[in-house]
This record gives structure tokens, C-alpha cells and sequence, in this order.
């Protein structure tokens, strides 16, 4: 009799420390906007089918896989990401995490499988690569870090991770989008158009890597100068304005806007800062292809003809980047608050 | 003892000639010494944990990750609060304890009132370790105590000050420095925990806390530790080396040049903020000022030991008592240039701060504590040290380590400072931190091998003591 009162005693204190400890609960990936705003009779259906292609959270699936991602690395890479990405990213991907309120600018949110620094062109999917780099160097002059130090297995992992969460995400909104076409979830739809659309896609993307038109030259002053002269003729300084500042009053007026939504503006290319790489090749691909979900266009059919152009031009915003390093101190600007201040975000910061 | 000479001074200046001076054992608790060493001691290794914690977190390879209670903020808190007021002040106490009395020919106004300080006391830092741990700490930087014990520290702080006014403002005539330091440090303590604690919780806010809170984080080093330390300083250096101090003069002009420009020093935490330039600058003039009033007592020290070096390799707390004053001297020089707005662009928020505070309160302080421990315990428990050698590595593991640890975060911050200044991703100034954070765990696991070897030499002298030895063993001993 005393063991079992000694046991259940204790038990009972287990339960106790337990439940101090569990003060988080269970994570699981929440629908998106669309599914939500279907009829009510929908939407379990289109969770069940959703979670037949592309997994639940207990046991992730990489849908477009080409067999090369074991079950085990998925579950790796669900661990890292939980640890440290979810943070911001949130547990579905949707750039909703706990803290990402407070960020400017917002965290991405994958399931648009829209991403920003690739080295595809403009509207491409990109590249495993692609995501490595941005894991490991981070995004320069946002929230986003460098996760350099991550064993390099890691990394990988939750690359593939990102990118389950990211097929997930444009298939939810495939079928969402079907869904409330028909009135209906019809699968033979989702088998035979949705899941080869994005296979179609992903593909493309894969083998369309932006190569610049002409090799990289040494970078001159001639260079900066001719840069400097394409900057202002054709069409940069439009946004970015005359001194790289993005001082215009159109930049300043925050009318832009991300695909997702969010207040955007052209870049001071002043800051030091380039988010999508500081090497030349990356400021070549920017400009080339453009920023995937911005305003920012891709000029590399504009300089189909003067292919040299390019390179001035990326010889020019290097810089302009590394002026301040440089010594040259700017003048302040006028900026003013990149998300305007409202009675809502005053109460959020209280 | 060899102090006979200093304490007659004061009795002749301070009272009758005719009155016999009392005895030591009616002067000195040496118990409650004795028990305020051990607390300090218990809090010194419960703060250097914390470190510990800290140094595995920054090369992540922290033992306790995904603990929330004890998560490196939480610990990171109960390192610095612990050592403030668990180990210094406790620390302090025990020296309060066994010097006023003996200044002042007096005992302190009541034993049972100094029974129950060193109670509340350790409640106090008891209440202050679950509380941060819980995660209740205040917002204010060395004032995170949660503020449901702050009200209780401050009667604590008023109930010390008390006790040992007492005999002090019972002395006649001319006060030894030591005294003045004291005296100063009561007042002061008090009014500092008081503003850094319940101003910027419950008064002001903004800048303004911001400014309070700069005042507090250095009116707490400048106003309760250092006036304590120097006061013991001038007590225990002329009785080692068993001369006077070599100025009284200088001496007084350090305890004012300390009045006049410390409180003022705090906002220089805050340079290039809101906060009005000319608070800003005169921070900046006052800590410099500082700097030359630390000169002259650096200077009165080294004049009192001049013609006795050889002290300084025999006489262990002498050589703890030198070397944290050489500490003194380069964390002060560190400050009067760190504290310009030039090199404070570089080197804000970096490692070099964190450096500067290891320097000043483990290379000075506690230094200068433990040198005083190293020459009291043997008189408390009546026995010389167990090993002579053990005093030694102590001595050697804790200066080498902490010169180790200050060169490598100062080395550290400056990196760091560059790498910002550079314009390059924060993450690239942590990444070039590693090999920095590495050589950190290394001095600190000297640091602490150093206090294990006094925690072991100390338990075997405990041991070998008579006042501990149950008497019955003491009669089977002389009778066989």
C-alpha cells in the first residue's frame, strides 16, 4: 500500500512539474485568409485533401519530391525551423509568427512561393540555392540574420523544410481558389492541373538562372561615371532618386506597395545595406531581373543592346553603397516612418 | 595586534586618555564576520555559475538550453544582482563588522539588531534570486531586484546604516578616513537604491528614467562599493605594512574629489542619446576629474608601500590589496578615455563595457575582499591557513585569469566596434567574436579554479580550527 501511495504521490507531483513546464502548446499550421473565407461546408474538405499531398505538421511531406528528401531530413529540418525561424516565420510559414509585428520589414511569408533575391528572372520561382545563400548570409539591413554558424546539414534541412512549407502553402491556395470556383474540391483537378502547374513552375525555375550578358569587367572610375549617367537617364533615379537616396517625394509618400500587402519603398542605396547581396553578380541580378513581389522591374531587356550598361550601372551602386564606408557622410533626409504612424500601430507599441 | 598603534590614535583623538581600551571579543562579533564571509562566499559561486552559463551560451553550447527558469537572460541577471549584493555586500558586512567597532573603540548599536540584518539580509538576496529566476526582475539595468523587495532592501540598507552610524557619530574630534568613507557609502547607498529603484519605476519615465537609471548603474559602483572598498583599504594597508598611511592629507583630498565628482558620472551610459548635451558633457568632465582624484589616492598607497616592496611577494593580502589597486588605476584610465564621445562610438554596447565591468568589480572589489579574507579568516578561526601554497594559487589563478578575461573582451569590443563601424551585418560581429568568447571561458575557468582552491584550503583550515572542534574532542586530545 505505501508503494503505490508513494507512487501515485509522486505522479501526482510529476503532473504538477509537467504542467509548470508545457506553458506552450502543441504548434500546427493554421489555414490560410482563402480557406477561411470559403463556405463552411468547404473547408474541412479542403483541409483533408491539403493534408493528403502535402502532410500534416506531425509528419511534414515535401510535394514535389524528387526522392532526394528522406523523411528523416524533414524532420531535421522541422526541428531547426522550429527553433529558430518560427520565431518570425510562424509555424505555417506565413510570416505571422509571434514577433513579427513588431518588424519592419515584415517576415516573408512563404506559401506565395513569391521570394525576393533569386538568381532567376523576374516572376521565377528560385532556386534551392537561392535559399541557401539567403539562410546563410541572412538578408542585410532587415531582421532577417545570417545563420552561418548552423552546421551546414542543417541549413540544407530546413531549406527543404522552407520549401515544404512553401509547396504547401501555393497548393492550399491553388485548391482554395478551385474550390471556390467549382463549389466543390475536386481532386481529379487537383491531381491533373494544380500539382503539375506548380511541378511545371518549379521546374522552369531550375534551369533559368539570370548569366550576365557580358563578363564581369575590373571596376573603373570610367565605369562609376558611365554608371552614374545610365542612373540617371534610364529610369533609376526615377525612384531611387538622384542621390541613390530614395529621397522623392513619390518614395517618400508610401503609396507603394509588396504584393503581400505591405508599405514598400524604393531603396537608399545609401544605407550600406543591399538585402539581396552585396557581391557584384547579386546587384547584377537585381537589376537585371528586378525584386520578385515589388515594384522594383527588371531592366535586362532594356539593355538587350548595351549589355556593358549593366555592369556600369552595378559598378555605380556599389558606390553609392560603400560610400558611407567610404568616409562621405549624407545629409539626413526628410524620411519619414516606413509604416505610418495610426492610432493602431500606437496602441501596438504601448 | 599590529593595528594597536592606528587604534590608539583614534582613541586618543576620539575619547578620554584615561579609558581603557575594550576588548576585542566585546567589540567584534566575530561570529557574524565569520557568517557573512560564508553567505558571500555561497553567492560568489552561485554568480560565477551564472557567468558560466553565459560564456557556454555566447559559443552556444549552453548545458541548459530550452530551460525556461533558467534561461542566459534570467542568469545573466542573478550574475550581476548576486554579486552585488550577495557577494559584495555580504562581504562588506562581515568587514564592516570587525573594522568600525575596532575604529571606533565602540560596538555597534546592537548585536541582536545585527543578528537580524544579517538575517533580513539574506533574504534580501534570497528573495532576489527567485525573483529574477521567476522572471519578476524591474526594468532597470543592476536594479532588476523585483520590486516587491526593494521596499525591504531599503529598510535593510536604513537598518545597516543604523547600526554602524552609531559608534561613528560617537567619535570626537579628527575621523580617520576610513570612516568618512563609510559614513558616506551608509548615506549614500541608501539614497542611490532608493532613486535607481522607485524613480524610474513610479516617477518619471522616458529620457528622464533613462537618465535616473545611468546615475544608478554607476552611483551603485561609485557611491556603495568603492567608498567601502577605499575605506577599507586605508584600514587594512597600514596595518599589514605596519606604518601610516603615507598623506593624511591626500587622503581626504580623495574622499572629496570622490564626493564632488562621482554622482555626477552616471550618464555618461548614455552619451549620443535625448538626453541634454550638457548632462552629456558634464558626465564626461566629471568622469575624467575622476580619474586624476583616483591618481592622487592610487598615489598615497603606492607612497605608503614605497620602501616596503618586498611585502608586496611576501604578504599575501598585501599583494591582493596592490594588485587590485594597479587594476584600479587601468580600469579608471580605461574609463577617463572610453568615456569620451569619440571612443564611445567605437566601443558602446561591446564587449570592451563588459571588460571594463569585469575588471573593475572582480580585478578591484573582489579582489581587495578576498585579500581581506585571506588575512581575517585565519584570525576568526584561530589557526593558521592550511596551506600556504593553496593561498598562493588562489591569489595567482584569480589575477592571471581576470587580466586574461579584461584583455580579451576589451580586445573583443574593439573588434566588435570596427565591425559595426564597417558597416558589415551584425552577424559578422559575432561571428569574429568566437574565437574571443572561447579565450572568456578559458579565464573564467581560471578564475574559478582559483576560488576552488580557497573553498578547499578554507574547509581544511575550518577543520584544523579550535573553535569548531566539538569540546569534548578538545579534552580526549590534550588527555591522551
Amino acid at each position: 500500500m505505501p508503494s503505490t501511495l508513494k507512487f501515485s504521490l509522486s505522479f501526482m507531483l510529476l503532473c504538477c512539474f509537467v504542467g509548470c513546464q508545457s506553458r506552450t502548446e502543441q504548434p500546427d499550421f493554421v489555414s490560410s485568409e482563402e480557406v477561411e473565407n470559403l463556405p463552411p461546408e468547404l473547408k474541412p474538405e479542403v483541409r483533408k485533401v491539403l493534408r493528403e499531398y502535402a502532410g500534416s505538421f506531425e509528419q511534414p511531406v515535401l510535394l514535389m519530391n524528387d526522392g532526394a528528401v528522406s523523411k528523416a531530413q524533414l524532420k531535421l529540418g522541422q526541428a531547426v525551423y522550429q527553433k529558430r525561424c518560427v520565431q518570425c516565420h510562424g509555424v505555417s510559414g506565413d510570416g505571422n509568427g509571434p514577433v513579427a509585428s513588431s518588424m519592419y520589414p515584415r517576415p516573408r511569408d512563404y506559401r506565395k512561393g513569391v521570394y525576393k533575391f533569386t538568381s532567376t528572372p523576374y516572376g521565377s520561382k528560385p532556386v534551392r540555392s537561392d535559399l541557401i545563400r539567403t539562410v546563410t548570409n541572412g538578408v542585410r539591413g532587415t531582421s532577417m540574420p545570417s545563420f552561418k554558424m548552423l552546421p551546414p546539414e542543417e541549413i540544407e534541412a530546413v531549406v527543404d523544410y522552407v520549401l515544404a512549407l512553401t509547396h504547401r502553402g501555393e497548393l492550399e491556395l491553388q485548391i482554395a481558389v478551385l474550390a471556390d470556383f467549382e463549389e466543390e474540391v475536386d481532386l481529379e483537378l487537383v491531381e491533373e492541373e494544380s500539382i503539375p502547374l506548380l511541378k511545371r513552375l518549379w521546374e522552369r525555375a531550375a534551369g533559368s538562372q539570370v548569366v550576365p550578358m557580358s563578363p564581369q569587367p575590373v571596376f573603373t572610375q570610367e565605369h562609376i561615371d558611365r554608371g552614374r549617367e545610365a542612373f540617371l537617364t534610364k529610369g533609376c533615379s526615377k525612384c531611387h532618386g538622384e542621390d541613390g537616396r530614395g529621397q522623392t517625394p513619390d518614395n517618400l509618400a508610401g503609396n507603394l506597395k509588396d504584393i503581400w500587402g505591405n508599405v514598400t519603398r524604393a531603396a537608399d542605396l545609401t544605407g550600406g545595406m543591399l538585402r539581396g547581396g552585396q557581391r557584384p553578380i547579386d546587384v547584377y541580378r537585381r537589376i537585371f531581373s528586378g525584386i520578385n513581389g515589388t515594384p522594383m522591374p527588371g531592366f535586362g531587356n532594356a539593355f538587350k543592346q548595351e549589355p556593358e550598361t549593366m555592369w556600369d550601372l552595378t559598378a555605380y551602386v556599389l558606390h553609392v553603397t560603400n560610400s558611407r564606408r567610404m568616409g562621405v557622410s549624407h545629409l539626413p533626409g526628410q524620411g519619414s516612418p516606413y509604416i505610418p504612424v495610426t492610432e493602431e500601430t500606437d496602441d501596438a507599441t504601448d | 595586534m599590529s593595528d594597536a598603534a592606528l587604534v590608539a590614535d583614534q582613541a586618543n583623538a576620539g575619547t578620554d586618555e584615561t579609558t581603557p581600551i575594550p576588548p576585542h571579543a566585546e567589540l567584534v562579533d566575530e561570529r557574524l564576520v565569520l557568517w557573512y564571509f560564508v553567505a558571500s562566499l555561497a553567492c560568489l559561486f552561485v554568480s560565477l555559475s551564472g557567468g558560466f552559463l553565459m560564456a557556454f551560451q555566447l559559443i552556444r553550447q549552453n548545458p541548459l538550453d530550452g530551460i525556461e527558469l533558467l534561461s542566459p537572460g534570467r542568469w545573466r541577471m542573478l550574475h550581476t544582482n548576486v554579486i552585488a549584493y550577495g557577494f559584495l555586500a555580504n562581504a562588506f558586512l562581515g568587514m564592516l563588522h570587525w573594522v568600525v567597532p575596532r575604529l571606533t573603540l565602540r560596538p555597534v548599536l546592537d548585536k541582536r539588531l545585527s543578528l537580524f540584518i544579517f538575517a533580513a539580509w539574506q533574504v534580501v538576496v534570497l528573495g532576489t534570486c527567485i525573483g529574477l529566476v521567476l522572471g519578476h526582475a524591474q526594468g532597470v539595468e543592476w536594479g532588476e531586484t523585483p520590486v516587491w523587495i526593494d521596499p525591504l532592501a531599503l529598510i535593510g540598507l536604513f537598518l545597516v546604516a543604523v547600526n554602524f552610524m552609531t559608534p561613528i557619530m560617537k567619535q570626537k574630534g579628527p575621523m580617520y578616513v576610513s570612516l568618512w568613507y563609510f559614513t558616506a557609502a551608509f548615506i549614500w547607498t541608501f539614497l542611490t537604491y532608493a532613486m535607481g529603484n522607485f524613480v524610474p519605476q513610479y516617477f518619471v519615465s522616458g529620457t528622464s528614467a533613462g537618465a535616473v537609471g545611468g546615475l544608478f548603474i554607476h552611483d551603485l559602483v561609485g557611491l556603495f562599493v568603492t567608498p567601502l572598498g577605499w575605506g577599507m583599504m586605508y584600514y587594512f594597508v597600514p596595518i599589514l605594512l605596519q606604518k601610516p598611511i603615507w598623506s593624511h592629507g591626500l587622503s581626504l583630498v580623495g574622499f572629496w574629489g570622490l564626493a564632488f565628482f562621482y554622482p555626477l558620472q552616471g550618464i555618461h551610459h548614455f552619451l549620443y542619446t535625448p538626453i541634454p548635451m550638457f548632462l552629456q558633457y558634464g558626465a564626461v568632465i566629471s568622469t575624467i576629474a575622476v580619474e586624476l582624484v583616483v591618481t592622487t589616492v592610487v598615489i598615497n598607497f603606492f607612497g605608503t608601500l614605497w620602501g616596503d616592496g618586498k611585502q608586496f611577494w611576501e604578504n599575501i593580502p598585501i599583494r591582493w590589496f596592490y594588485t587590485g589597486m594597479v587594476y584600479y588605476f587601468m580600469t579608471c584610465f580605461q574609463c577617463a578615455l572610453q568615456v569620451t564621445m569619440t571612443f564611445q562610438q567605437l566601443i558602446h554596447f561591446t564587449d570592451w563595457v563588459v571588460g571594463h565591468a569585469h575588471l573593475v568589480m572582480f580585478g578591484v572589489f573582489s579582489m581587495w575582499l578576498l585579500g581581506v579574507m585571506t588575512y581575517l579568516f585565519p584570525r576568526l578561526l584561530k589557526t593558521d591557513w592550511y596551506s600556504r601554497s593553496l593561498c598562493e594559487w588562489h591569489y595567482w589563478l584569480s589575477a592571471v585569469g581576470l587580466l586574461v578575461m579584461a584583455g580579451d573582451l576589451t580586445l573583443a569590443g574593439l573588434f566588435q566596434g570596427w565591425s559595426w563601424m564597417g558597416l558589415v551585418t551584425w552577424d559578422h560581429s559575432y561571428e569574429i567574436s568566437q574565437p574571443f568568447w572561447i579565450t572568456r571561458l578559458f579565464a573564467g575557468l581560471t578564475i574559478l579554479s582559483g576560488q576552488l582552491c580557497f573553498l578547499w584550503n578554507l574547509y581544511k583550515t575550518w577543520q584544523m580550527s579550535p573553535g569548531t572542534t566539538p569540546a569534548t574532542q578538545v579534552e580526549l586530545a590534550t588527555a591522551t
